[in-house]
């Protein structure tokens, strides 16, 4: 299928298009200062003349040529033709017929020259100054525009490239030297032999089309070439060269056609019937002929095997999909049930509507992905209609200059936004089918005709598979209609709230299809990774938990301790007895691991795929023994399981160990539990949440197996699981694992069932041995995954709890995560301190609501219950309906009302909900989450400076130390904030307040000792109405005032008074 | 010129401070706080001990700085003790801000306050503990280890006080305490340190095994990282670096 090259540039091409036109510019001044000077000396017009007449003053008051560039009129230099650059050239052939003669004697006329000698028309203007005709006229002032452009080399005028934008600026230079070109017989005299101009602008072509690509090629200019018209086509031709773009399947619109070749296109055009009949050739019967002549090769013949592809699978005559079809008639409701039925009844097929429409994209996206991903099938789509899609987005190409121009003044806004939103709408479409191809939903094959049209190949696929049955989805009612004719064919259309609505025409053969009795054999049901849970008793959905207290094991079991001589170290031989009696020898390796408590782990040295466990002196039992023995000769061959294979003997024949696979794989506390400063140690494994949401449901998986086989891993710990880079995972130390009637010897304090910790507690038992049951395992692989999806972090840890009572937390049962919307103030103290909120918020309500019910002790999810959960989970992640950040910044947007913001201190967005948006005050800059906790505690932090009058350094808060630097003021210690100063009165010195003293000296007021103080400026009441402010005034002011009987009024009666 | 001027904590300038608060924010693993008093008395320049000692500090920082989960998980704190009074030369950090930083480049000089130093030890971890209960960090059980080869400069009192501490906390799991010495093993036996270690042993170190030391001690604490909390973490043995003397009973 054909790869659409992409339209848009890079910057670096963007640069070099802007440079590429800029040299192309330069050069063609050379082709056009040889046309005027060829054209000046057939006119006889002298070297002098011309020189002086360059500064004669146009129209606009301006002189092509200026004075003050060093060009003295009355001096001509040596070749004045060369001094000239294209601009001037430019103006003086557009504006040249402006310039007035001196003396009034009229207009200087020696630019009509070249317009006489290259056959450009010549109008007259206002005031009688001529000008080349239109559409040389424009031509010209266009140049002049595109040399103003490309005068500066700015980011803005290099951002706005583009390949369409390169291919005008080149045409429109081609169109400045038309005329040059047109000219035949004449020859340029110039310094450097040019090479022809048609050979230039060849090259040029060349290098634009190696450099950016195909030059769009004007239809319109081809047919010039071929019918060798030079004033234009006339409607016969024109009519002629659309049919034969029409026969050839050009994609082309305004008359351009991109990607082709020029040369072979116009061969092909003109071997088309319509052409051919007008040059008098003989036509090509198709257009494989056509270009085939034109290339002179045979034209590849693409073979039709892709489309066999869409029979490879067996059709299912699944009774029920089909009745449950019937049953819905004719809408068909947005249930998954519904377009499974369909996937199974029909062979589905789309066109670009399908792209092009948001309910189509919707019906694609939302419903029919997933569906597509999970049954591991795809969604087969024709070559055309990803070239519908792709003319789609050409043609709705934003108009050029040029073409806007045209168009009529009143509608060319409207006409542009239209042009605008299709194109928008056309480029959606296109990444839709990009991300559906991503995803694996979705794959292209060969049309099997060689039309470009998709209604034309859908129909060709209806007539050829009359034994398949089809359901087209299109908005198109033609296609529709024309559908009718096939019995083997239907057709739906989406609609707005994701039904499926059947056209008229096609009903009758849609139900017909349905009833038709296919008997087929029916498909086995591909192999599910497993049965449902039939051996564990089946327990419903989370009910009210009575958990009995757990069954002591009674007494100590049999520790019979057999001997060892030697302990087998690296190096030593060692026997594996596997469970059919053979025998194997074996060396051991290098320990693998760190050393556990039971025993050590070695690797071995021929087999790559399996390691030995060497059991410590201590721990060999008999009851160890007899359980391996067991364990070895009924292994439940589970992927993922490091089962034991087989009991190792010492080479002295006593019972060492065992022998199981290999786990190529991490320890799961050693990855996901330390995620590092920034989560850095897992992204450094190449993990998004998308990896933990899937480790945890490949956990689930793989319990869910070992539970519908009656075994329980008894410790749960996550020492016991390992983790590969591709999120499979491993479970080790199996020997410890519950298994048939053997109890198993550990337990982990954080993983145990608070029910069990209670026991535990009141009985005062340390060591405590008891069996599992199915109930004890899901708490405790709950709590796996839970710390799991929450990078390590324990369930029950809140911020009420110390960091080394996380047992009593347990027992407490308090789960410090909010679960429904209502109950998320009452939480917002209690779940700790950091991102966990956060990302417990982004997890699906089915996760959530899984782990509250489990940890409030509600009741406990099976194995299988938490894998599909699970699944769904990745699955939102993939839909990006979750966040697929390790630590989100941000809680999870459900109702679409929260704002995106920027931090600003280091620039990554997150949303934070409107209300407290608002409630935060416009001085504070936008943070982060993350930053906001920083910068809080920052300012809330001691910081120890020196004092700036004496030096000891003392603490303070840094928000203190901030504000006093920014106001200028010196950070004083305990000590030195009060100084002794003398009073300016009375000389005795008393203790005042740095600061004030500062304030003081700086509005030039003596500092006074408070007795002097209340002296001079005694502390009275106002004597106002109904104020009982008490201030200091003067004792002169007072003393006059009270001379003169007048009331003392504090500032504010005294305004007031006044 | 006096060498321990003002101040037993260093001065931080707020851009240090906003470096310390990112690093508490950015990383939530649970922390090995490891503070680690160096004796910088005059009789530590015998035998060249203080840069045998702080040779085996830089190549301690080096090996955790590589080990991927100390690296974000171990805290070092250094105080160095010589003079009048027990110095924080670097605050607790982890082992690639301390590189970044430089170690401290201390001079030996001066007598020996040791009590004084045990307790700058245990106020800082205290004031580190509670920047690690505001941002919602665990952490495993500290470390305190003291380097030291003379008696202590002040009153015995002191000394009796500080070593009740170590006790309690010791006794408590809440801290290890490690006391290493060096020097004339005879005096040994009596010397301060003896007083001060919790189970009554301290660490001789013959021949200035610092090196050995400072790589058991930094393997030692990559295990205490990467396990669990609740899990008993088995050590290396120590005898490959030094020999334990024991406190005579009275």
């Amino acid at each position: 299928m054909s790869e659409q090259k992409n339209l848009e540039l890079d910057a670096e091409q963007r640069r070099k298009g802007h440079f590429f036109v800029k040299e192309v510019l330069f050069q063609i001044t050379n082709y056009v200062a040889a046309a005027v000077k060829y054209a000046n000396h057939e006119a006889k017009l002298t070297d002098e003349v011309f020189w002086k007449n360059l500064f004669l003053i146009g129209g606009r008051g301006e002189a092509i040529m200026k004075e003050w560039d060093g060009n003295n009129p009355r001096k001509c230099p040596e070749c004045p033709y060369e001094k000239l650059d294209i601009q001037a050239y430019n103006k003086y052939l557009l504006y040249g017929g402006e310039r007035e003669l001196p003396d009034g004697k009229g207009f200087a006329s020696d630019s009509l020259n070249f317009f006489k000698t290259f056959q450009v028309g010549i109008r007259t203007g206002k005031r009688g100054c001529r000008y080349p005709k239109a559409p040389y006229e424009d031509v010209l002032r266009e140049s002049i525009k595109l040399r103003n452009r490309k005068a500066h080399d700015g980011s803005e005028e290099v951002d706005g490239i583009t390949r369409e934008s390169i291919e005008n600026d080149l045409n429109l230079l081609e169109q400045l030297t038309a005329p040059i070109q047109r000219k035949t017989g004449w020859t340029p005299d110039w310094k450097d032999p040019l090479e022809p101009l048609e050979a230039y602008w060849e090259r040029i072509e060349a290098r634009c089309r190696d450099m950016f690509g195909y030059p769009p090629i004007s239809l319109e200019e081809l047919g010039r070439e071929l019918f060798l018209s030079e004033d234009g086509l006339t409607p016969q031709q024109t009519q002629a060269l659309e049919e034969a773009a029409d026969f050839l399947r050009l994609s082309c619109q305004n008359g351009m056609v991109y990607e082709e070749d020029r040369q072979v296109l116009k061969e092909k055009l003109s071997w088309s019937p319509s052409v051919a009949a007008l040059l008098g050739k003989k036509p090509a019967a198709t257009q494989g002929e056509a270009a085939e002549r034109a290339q002179k090769r045979p034209a590849a013949k693409k073979t039709s095997r892709q489309h066999e592809k869409r029979l490879l699978r067996p059709l299912r005559s699944h009774r029920d999909a089909a009745a449950l079809l019937q049953r819905t008639g004719t809408m068909l409701p947005p249930r998954e049930s519904v377009l499974s039925a369909i996937l199974d009844c029909f062979t589905l097929l789309v066109d670009e509507s399908m792209f092009l429409s948001a309910e189509g994209r919707e019906l694609l996206n939302e419903r029919l992905a997933p569906l597509l991903a999970r049954r591991h099938e795809k969604l087969l789509v024709d070559e055309s209609v990803v070239a519908g899609l792709f003319s789609a987005f050409r043609g709705s190409a934003p108009y050029t200059a040029l073409e806007l121009a045209e168009l009529d003044p009143d509608m060319a806004e409207e006409l542009s936004d239209q042009r605008q939103k299709a194109h928008k709408n056309s480029k959606t479409a296109i990444k839709t089918l990009r991300f559906l191809r991503q995803r694996k939903c979705l794959e292209v094959v060969f049309s099997p005709t060689s039309s470009t049209r998709s209604y034309v190949n859908i129909r060709q696929v209806a007539e050829d598979y009359p034994e398949n049955r089809f359901l087209a989805l299109t908005m198109d009612r033609q296609l529709a209609g024309e559908l009718k004719e096939f019995p083997n064919a239907a057709a739906a259309k989406p609609c707005v709230d994701g039904e499926l609505l059947l056209y008229r025409d096609t009903r009758a053969s849609y139900l017909a299809m349905l009833t038709e009795d296919k008997s087929e054999p029916e498909a086995p049901p591909p192999p599910s990774g497993r049965a449902p849970e039939a051996s564990a008793p089946q327990e419903p959905r989370p009910r009210q938990a009575e958990s009995a207290p757990p069954v002591l094991a009674q007494g100590g079991s049999s520790k019979t301790l057999l001997s060892m001589k030697k302990q087998p170290k690296t190096g030593s031989r060692v026997t594996a007895e596997l469970p059919d009696g053979s025998r194997q020898e074996l060396i051991l390796g290098s320990p693998v691991g760190s050393a556990g408590g039971e025993g050590t782990v070695y690797a071995v040295s021929r087999r790559n795929r399996a390691v030995v466990k060497i059991y410590h002196q201590d721990q060999l039992t008999e009851e160890r023994r007899e359980k391996l023995r067991h364990m070895t000769a009924a292994s439940p061959d589970i992927p993922g399981l490091c089962w034991p294979q087989a009991l190792v003997f010492t080479s002295g024949g006593e019972w060492a160990g065992y022998l199981m696979p290999k786990a190529e794989a991490r320890e799961l506390c050693q990855t996901v539990y330390k995620p590092g400063r920034n989560n850095r140690n897992i992204m450094a494994l190449g993990w998004t949440r998308k990896s933990l949401a899937l480790i945890a449901a490949n956990i689930a998986g793989a319990f869910a197996q070992m539970h519908e086989k009656g075994i329980l891993m008894g410790d749960v710990n996550p020492r016991n699981f390992m983790v590969a880079p591709n999120c499979a995972v491993y479970f080790v130390d199996c020997d410890s694992y519950q298994f048939g009637g053997f109890p198993c010897p550990v337990r982990s304090d954080r993983y145990t069932p608070p029910e069990v910790l209670k026991e535990v507690r009141r009985s005062g038992q340390e060591n405590y041995n008891y069996l599992r049951t199915l109930d004890h395992e899901r708490y405790s692989m709950a709590v796996v995954l839970f710390e799991v999806l929450m990078l390590g972090k324990s369930p029950y840890e809140s911020r009420s709890t110390d960091s080394d009572n996380v047992l009593d937390a347990i027992i407490a049962g308090n789960f410090p995560y909010p679960f429904r919307a209502g109950e998320e103030e009452g939480y917002t103290d209690q779940t700790p301190v950091g991102r966990w909120r956060e990302i417990w918020s982004h997890m699906t309500y089915q996760v959530k609501s899984a782990f509250h019910s489990t940890f409030t002790g509600k009741g406990r999810l099976s194995a299988g219950e938490w894998e599909g959960i699970l699944r769904e989970y990745v699955r939102q992640i993939e839909l990006v309906h979750s966040s697929d950040e390790l630590t989100p910044e941000g809680f999870k947007d459900i109702d679409g009302t929260m704002l995106d913001k920027v931090c600003s201190e280091c620039g990554k967005s997150y949303n934070i909900d409107e209300a407290t948006y608002r409630r935060r005050s416009d001085r504070e800059p936008d943070l982060c989450p993350t930053h906001r906790i920083m910068y809080r505690n920052f300012r809330e932090r001691k910081y120890t400076i020196p004092c700036d009058v004496c030096g000891t350094p003392f603490e303070t808060l840094v928000s203190i130390w901030r504000e006093r630097t920014w106001k200028g003021l010196p950070m004083l210690c305990p000590d030195c904030a009060n100084a002794q100063t003398a009073c300016s009165r009375c000389g005795s010195s008393y203790t005042i307040s740095r600061d004030w003293l500062e304030e003081l000296r700086s509005r030039n007021i003596r500092p006074l000792c408070p007795s002097c103080l209340d002296y001079e400026r005694p502390l009275v009441s106002c004597e106002g109405p109904d104020c009982r402010e008490t201030f200091r005034t003067g004792r002169d002011k007072l003393e006059r005032l009270r001379r003169f009987g007048k009331p003392v009024l504090c500032p504010k009666c005294l305004n007031a008074w006044r | 010129m006096p060498k321990k001027t003002a101040g037993r904590f260093p001065n931080k300038t707020p851009e240090d401070y906003l470096l310390e608060e990112g690093d508490l924010v950015t990383n939530p693993e649970t922390r090995t706080p490891v503070v680690i008093c160096v004796d910088c008395s005059f009789s530590m320049r015998q035998q060249r001990r203080l840069d045998r000692v702080l040779e085996g500090l830089d190549s301690f920082c080096r090996d955790m700085e590589r080990d991927p989960i100390a690296r974000d998980s171990a805290e070092l704190c250094i105080i160095s003790y010589g003079g009048p009074m027990a110095r924080v030369e670097r605050d607790f950090a982890t082992p690639d801000r301390i590189l970044e930083q430089g170690l401290p480049r201390l001079t030996a000089d001066g007598a020996t306050p040791l009590a004084d130093a045990v307790k700058t030890a245990l106020e800082n971890l205290e004031l580190r503990k509670r920047r690690y209960r505001d941002n919602g960090i665990t952490w495993y059980r500290p470390w305190l280890i003291l380097i030291g080869d003379g008696d202590e400069s002040q009153s015995p009192r002191e000394l009796a006080h500080a070593a009740e501490l170590l006790k309690a906390e010791s006794d408590a799991k809440h801290l290890n305490v490690l006391c290493i010495t060096v020097g004339d093993e005879q005096r040994m036996k009596c010397a301060s340190l003896m007083t001060l270690s919790p189970d009554g042993r301290i660490q001789y170190l013959r021949d200035m095994k610092f090196q050995e030391f400072f790589a058991w001690l930094s393997r030692s604490i990559e295990k205490t990282s990467q396990s669990m909390s609740g899990e008993e973490v088995r050590y290396d043995p120590t005898t490959t670096w030094g020999e334990v003397l024991e406190r005579k009973q009275r």
